[in-house]
């Protein structure tokens, strides 16, 4: 079948996709966004965490063929003419480790912020739970709640 | 959402002197690897690769009687089946000290699974 839907403001089609098929697969394999990372394959660690028409999924749980039509943000759509802010903070506070699980994070932070906009601030149980569904094997937890920590913070800079 | 905002920690620990001892450094592939760009062995591709696949064995402890890798490799889009015999001469073996791992199992298979055969193909449906 063919599905097509919009990855990062930009329309693509995939043809002969299996229908059992994931959104995941479909967009590291088919698509060449290798950003996503397949590691359990069965909701539980979150590397491949995208959004779905804004809401944060695992793409490996979502077939294909359940995106058609709507609109996908991976890790690749999160940085404009430089890097994001939750990006830029990740580096900053030394939350990158492996790298395996980071966009992920990525994406569930960013949409942790944007539900929490300025002047709000998420507190450290709002932090939590918005990343619980993400696993880093590294541990590098501490340094990941920092990261959105930060992020939050910077938001209020210049303002 | 309100409650506690823990400040982030300081972000440069121990000395404050730029290039000093316990200066924090940025990773250099920090900024890869937030973009989604750092490639790893999993992002790899080409246009003319093949996939590739272990056959590893269900067995904890067993001799290998015979590999018969005739079926396999009549299969449409199979490049190449590999078995120990395959290796070459300093590829047979490995080890961090000691050079006594096969890399592919010889006549036994020593726990449940090791690699027994290597198998290429063109689409990963094959392999």
């Amino acid at each position: 079948m063919r599905v097509t839907f919009t990855v990062n403001g930009r329309e693509q089609q995939a043809d002969d996709v299996w229908e059992g098929e994931s959104l995941l697969y479909v967009l590291r394999e088919r698509m060449g966004l290798p950003g996503s990372k397949n590691a359990c394959e069965q909701g539980e660690c979150g590397s491949c965490t995208v959004r779905l028409d804004g809401v944060p999924v695992c793409a490996c749980l979502v077939a294909a063929g359940q995106a058609e039509g709507r609109e996908v943000v991976t890790v690749e759509g999160l940085a404009g003419d430089g890097l994001s802010a939750v990006q830029q903070a990740f580096v900053d506070a030394g939350a990158v480790q492996c790298g395996f699980c980071t966009p992920g994070l990525l994406v569930a932070a960013d949409d942790l912020l944007e539900r929490c906009p300025w002047p709000m601030s998420p507190s450290d149980a709002d932090i939590r739970e918005g990343l619980s569904g993400n696993l880093c094997r590294c541990t590098g937890y501490e340094k990941i709640l920092d990261a959105v920590r930060l992020a939050a913070a910077r938001r209020g800079e210049g303002a | 959402m309100s409650d506690v905002t823990r400040i982030p920690t300081s972000l440069t620990q121990g000395s404050q002197t730029a290039g000093g001892i316990g200066e924090s450094k940025l990773r250099p592939d920090g900024t890869l690897k937030v973009t989604g760009e750092f490639a790893y062995s999993s992002d790899l591709w080409h246009e003319d690769m093949v996939w590739g696949h272990t056959l590893r064995s269900p067995y904890a402890h067993a001799e290998i009687v015979a590999v018969d890798t005739s079926a396999a490799l009549a299969q449409a889009g199979v490049y190449a089946v590999l078995t120990y015999d395959d290796l070459p001469a300093a590829q047979k073996n490995y080890g961090l000290e000691i050079a006594d791992t096969p890399a592919l199992a010889a006549g036994r298979v020593r726990h449940h699974g090791e690699p027994v055969a290597l198998v290429a193909a063109d689409r990963k449906s094959v392999v």
